[in-house]
Order: C-alpha cells, then structure tokens, then sequence
C-alpha cells in the first residue's frame, strides 16, 4: 500500500482533504511552496485557522510526495488566501479544493493538525525504514553472491587439474547475477589453455544474444588493440548501444601485475538493475582469481614438464647402456596404462601407473654393461648381478618425493604369481597389484621384441605363452585380460623405434 | 496454481533475502521463525515446500525434519536443508531425500534449486499417478 493511500484512509473519513499530483494539485503546489520556503519535509505548517501536513520521502527526491489540509469552519477564505499569496496560486482553485474539508472548531483543528503530523511522522519513518530494509536485504543478497562466486573460484583456485570450465562458470555467475546480456573473457592467446579455455576469447551469453556481433563491435572500438592497464564503467557511444547497453564494466586481467586479458561485460536485459559499483566489484573480484590461476597454471605445467623431462632423461640412460630395451620402458608404460584402464582405473591412477612403467627399469643403471649386452646366454652370476636391478631401481627412487605408490611396481615386477620370481619371492595376492601390471606388460615386450640372445616372438605366440603362464607366472585374473587387449597403438611405437634405430645406425 | 514454499529460518536476514527472491520468482511465502512454528503453520496449511535452517531455537531442523516425516500429511513435502559451511560432515543425520544447500549460499541458487525440486517432485508425483491408472 503506497504511503498516500495509507494517509488518505486515515483522512478522509475524519472530513480531511488529501493532496497528491493527481487529485488537489493547486493545494499540493501550495504545501510545497512552503517548505521549499521553510526547506523542511514531514514538517506541519500552520497557516491562519488551517493546517498542512506535507511529506515528502527525503531518500526518493520527489515522489511520493502529498499534503493534508485541516481546516477550521471559518478559516477556508484564510486559508485560500494565504495559501495563494505565498504560491502564487489563484485563491479560487484553492478554496475549491478546500471546500471538499468538513469545517471543524479551531480547536478540533489543531488537535487533528498535531495527531496527522505525528501520523505522517510514523508513515514517513516506517517508510524510510522499509526502504533503507530492501536496500540493506539487496546488499545482503548480493553480499550472499559474491561469497558463492569467490568461494568457488577460491576453492579450485591453486588446483590445475581443477580449473576446466572455472572461468566459463564464473562468466555465467556474473551474467546471471547482475543480469547482463553477455560476459566476454578474453586473454592473450598462449594463456587460454592454462584457465581451461579452449579458445582465447569466450562468451558467456544470455538468449538471444549473438556474441558475433558483439564482438565485431567490441573490435571496432578497437577495445582489443591492447589489454586495457585500468578497469571501470564505460559509456558506449550511441550507436553501440544497441548490442552493448549503455554502460559496461571493464576489468583487466593480469599475472604479476601486467595485464594479459580482460573481462568486459554489457548489454544489461530490460529489468535488470543499471550497472553499479556492485557490477565493478564483482568483476573485480573475479579477476582478481584469474591472474593467480593462470600463474598457478603455468607454474604446474613447468613442474610437469620439468618432473616427466626429468623421468625421460633418467630412463633415456638406461637405453643408452642397453640397445637392446631401447624405448622398453615407454612401451611397458603404454601397455600398463592399457591394462589398467581395461581393470577400470581412474586417470590419476593411470597416470600412475604410467609413470611406473617409465621407471621400472631403472635399476638397470646399476648393472654392469657387459652383463646387459651380452650376446648369449647368462652365467648365473651374470643373472644375479640382473636380478639386482629392482633393488636398486627401488633404493635410487626412494629419495624421491612423492614415488609412494610407484616403488612398490618397481620393486616387484619380476615377481611371480607362484613365488619363483624375485627378488623377494612374493606370491599371489602378496604382490602389489601395480607390479603385477607391469610385470605382464614388461613380459610381453621382452618376448615380442628382438634381444641379444634371440629374435622376437610372433604376437600369437607370445599370447599363448601369456595364457599358458596366468596362475603360474601372472595373476591369473589379469593375463586374460592383458591378452585380450588392443596392441596396435603398441606396433606404432614399435615400429617408431625401429625407424629411429635405422636413423642412428645410418648417421 | 501459486505454490506455497515454507521457509524455516531464525536468523531475518537470511530468511528475508530468500523471500525476497521467492517472492520474485513467484511463489508465494510463508516464514517461520523454528520447527515448533513451522509445524503450527504446517497444521494450518500444507506447504508445497519447505526449506528449514539446521540450527534453530526450540526446535532444530533435523527434529522438524523427524516430526515431518511422522505426520502421513506432510512427509512427503519435498524439502531442503540449509547449513553452515562445513557444519554437517556429508549429511550427517539428514534423511537422504533432503537436499542440502550450504550458508552462504546464493539466494538465486537457491531459489533455482527449490523450483527444480518442485518440479521433479511434481512430475514425480504425476507418473506415480500414472501407474496407479494403469
């Protein structure tokens, strides 16, 4: 209920007149007349034998805006005339406005006079206070959606493999939230990737909206030539203003302080409120999560690629000492992944296993030359000083942070399912389950490629030799899945290795 | 038909930014301050929904929840639960047809997540009503 009709209710009855723009508008103009001239709102002004009651909401410069008129039985001449001397009204339309009052004793009127002043008071108090309510629930409200905003940026925030899809999520937040057309990130190309973009510039678009030709305008305004040093709101020119809304939030992003991209946002629906600091802030405040996240991006792929360069080398070393496994450990890191993803595996666990592949060998390292390339068969010194390798691959890692859950596969691959193996003699279910992996996966490559001693087995042959050993040599469980796995990308890198080996023998 | 969402929250600020997104969403709303209030009004007038706070006074969520799901008239209100971050482990003692949103939350969320609930449990209770006919 407005606050007009609130009083009118309590006026009317009692013979009281009510002013509003629309109905006694000469007797408004007058009420306002006066306090413009005594600069007070809610304030009662007696004239002689009459009052006036005026309102006016001091945080909404205006509107609502109204005035009661108490008047005395012999006072509405007075009254007119006054009113009309300070305005400048005519009397008559004054008089005539307040010809619809019942004329009450002086006395009544004063007493009324003072209890609308205080209704007006209450009225206007507890509309200022419902008002300043909404404002304060608003602020809550958007209080409540920056937190959900920045406590889903905070908690992927300085984890890589987390950030797929963060950035688009956040552009949709901010468009629903404030109620933007569209949300557009853009950033320098090599960076995208980092966040978990596919392409450098991204949309986040409300229905109906064509990012195309949003961008085209963007273009025109040159608004990509250089990353943008400040944020802030923009006024688009008048013929943008279709495609873009009138005003836009800008916002640079950066890393380490230099800007690399930014986050611009416009084109506000109908009914959405216009842009505000709050719009600035929210920008601000995603952006701000941005730049740290493509550091930390950039930061995890340089360890990566720094941890796996590290592992290549290590294992490149033992190729170097024996021609005869040159890329073994890349092919049993292959089909170890291969069987772990057919057991149902989850991908860091794969990696995992990947991993382990690549360093099973490494203990070789250890082991005399002329024992790994030997041509003929071993003398069994020769074959202890072999069987050292997994001990040593094991000693050598287990200063290495963060190798838990790859030791025990470097450790046991040479074990056997029927204890025979070594060089713990482990059996069945004793040995670790990564080992037992890379144990027929290590087999299969040894059987199917050409060694020192003898020329590859043919595939079918070594499956059945595969076969035959589940439950003696291998997890019976195992093997025949392992057989029943796709070996072509394996003939790839076989046949990968081979080229190479025809390079260095030519050069 | 408006669809009525009983929101059962002590704290007002909390409970007026939901209504106020409620409202909005159109839906009509009625407030209660603890369970002992919420099952008053309850009584009075089944909820299409109903979206209780965990720490109340005098009656608690998880205890509103139980007398809920006691009374044959309301169990079956599709419900939500809100919480302090990191207050409830998992879902602790919630029943596992409530939903649990955490403080603070976003309003808009929120209010999506209780249409989305009325809307499966509508189309729930419609395909029910379908095998019964058949």
């Amino acid at each position: 209920m407005s606050i007009e009709s609130q009083i009118a209710a309590i006026a009317r009855p009692a013979g009281v007149v009510t002013a509003d723009d629309e109905h006694n508008g000469a007797l408004l103009r007058a009420a306002q007349h006066e306090i413009d001239v005594s600069g007070r709102s809610g304030a009662a002004i007696i004239w002689d034998g009459a009052a006036l009651v005026w309102y006016e909401a001091a945080s909404e410069p205006g509107s609502p805006r109204f005035g009661i008129a108490l008047v005395s039985d012999a006072s509405i001449e007075a009254v007119a005339n006054a009113a009309a001397a300070s305005c400048g009204l005519a009397a008559d339309a004054i008089r005539t406005q307040l010809e619809g009052a019942a004329a009450k004793p002086w006395s009544d009127t004063a007493r009324l006079t003072s209890f609308f002043a205080s209704v007006v008071e209450h009225v206007a108090t507890t509309t200022e206070d419902s008002l300043s309510f909404d404002a304060a629930t608003e602020a809550v409200d958007q209080a409540y959606e920056m937190i959900d905003l920045l406590h889903g940026l905070g908690s992927v925030v300085g984890d890589p493999t987390r950030q797929q899809d963060l950035v688009s999520q956040a552009a949709d937040d901010i468009r629903e939230t404030l109620g933007f057309g569209w949300v557009l990130v853009a950033l320098d190309e090599d960076r995208a990737p980092g966040v978990g973009l596919p392409e450098p510039i991204m949309f986040s678009l409300a229905a109906g909206i064509q990012g195309e030709r949003v961008l085209e305008c963007l273009r025109a305004r040159d608004e990509f030539a250089a990353w943008p040093e400040a944020g802030g709101v923009r006024t688009w020119e008048e013929d943008e203003r279709d495609l873009l809304g009138t005003f836009g939030v800008v916002e640079p992003l950066r890393v380490d302080g230099t800007p690399v991209g930014v986050v611009i946002a416009g084109g506000k629906l109908p009914g959405a409120p216009e842009v505000s600091s709050f719009d600035q802030r929210m920008l601000q405040s995603v952006a701000s999560y941005i730049g740290p996240m493509m550091r930390v991006a950039e930061l995890f792929e340089a360890q990566q690629r720094l941890f796996f360069g590290t592992v290549q080398a290590l294992t490149g070393t033992v190729d170097a000492k024996d021609p005869y496994t040159r890329g073994h450990s890349e092919r049993v890191a292959h089909l170890s992944c291969l069987l772990a993803e057919a057991l149902g595996w989850d991908a860091n666990r794969i990696e995992r296993v990947r991993l382990a592949g690549m360093l099973h060998d490494i203990g070789k390292i250890g082991v005399p030359e002329r024992v790994l390339r030997k041509a003929g068969r071993l003398t069994d010194k020769e074959f202890d000083e072999i069987k050292k390798h997994p001990g040593i691959g094991h000693k050598i890692l287990q200063g290495v942070p963060g190798l838990d859950d790859v030791l025990p596969g470097v450790l046991s691959h040479h074990e056997r399912w029927d204890g025979r193996g070594y060089p713990q003699n482990l059996a069945g279910d004793d040995i670790p389950l990564i080992a037992r992996v890379l144990g027929l996966a290590d087999t299969f490559d040894a059987m199917s490629s050409n060694r020192a001693y003898r020329p590859g087995m043919d595939r079918a042959k070594v499956l059945a030799e595969i076969t035959k050993c589940g439950g003696s040599q291998f997890d019976p469980e195992l093997a025949p899945i392992f057989v029943g796995l796709d070996f072509s990308e394996y003939d790839t890198l076989v046949a990968r290795a081979a080229t190479q080996e025809a390079y260095r023998e030519a050069a | 038909m408006t669809q009525l969402v009983m929101l059962v929250e002590d704290e007002r600020h909390i409970s007026q930014v939901v209504e106020r997104r409620l409202v909005a969403a159109g839906f009509e709303v009625v407030v209660a301050r603890d369970g002992v209030q919420a099952l008053e009004f309850a009584a009075d007038r089944t909820p299409d929904a109903i979206v209780t706070d965990l720490e109340m006074p005098r009656m608690n969520g998880l205890e509103l929840l139980a007398k809920l799901h006691d009374d044959p008239a309301l169990a079956t209100i599709p419900t939500m639960m809100l919480t302090a971050r990191g207050h409830l482990a998992g879902k602790d003692g919630v029943p596992d047809d409530v939903q649990v949103f955490a403080k603070p939350f976003s309003a808009r969320k929120l209010v999506e997540a209780i249409a989305a609930m009325l809307a499966s449990d509508h189309g729930e209770a419609s395909s029910s009503s379908g095998r019964a006919a058949a």
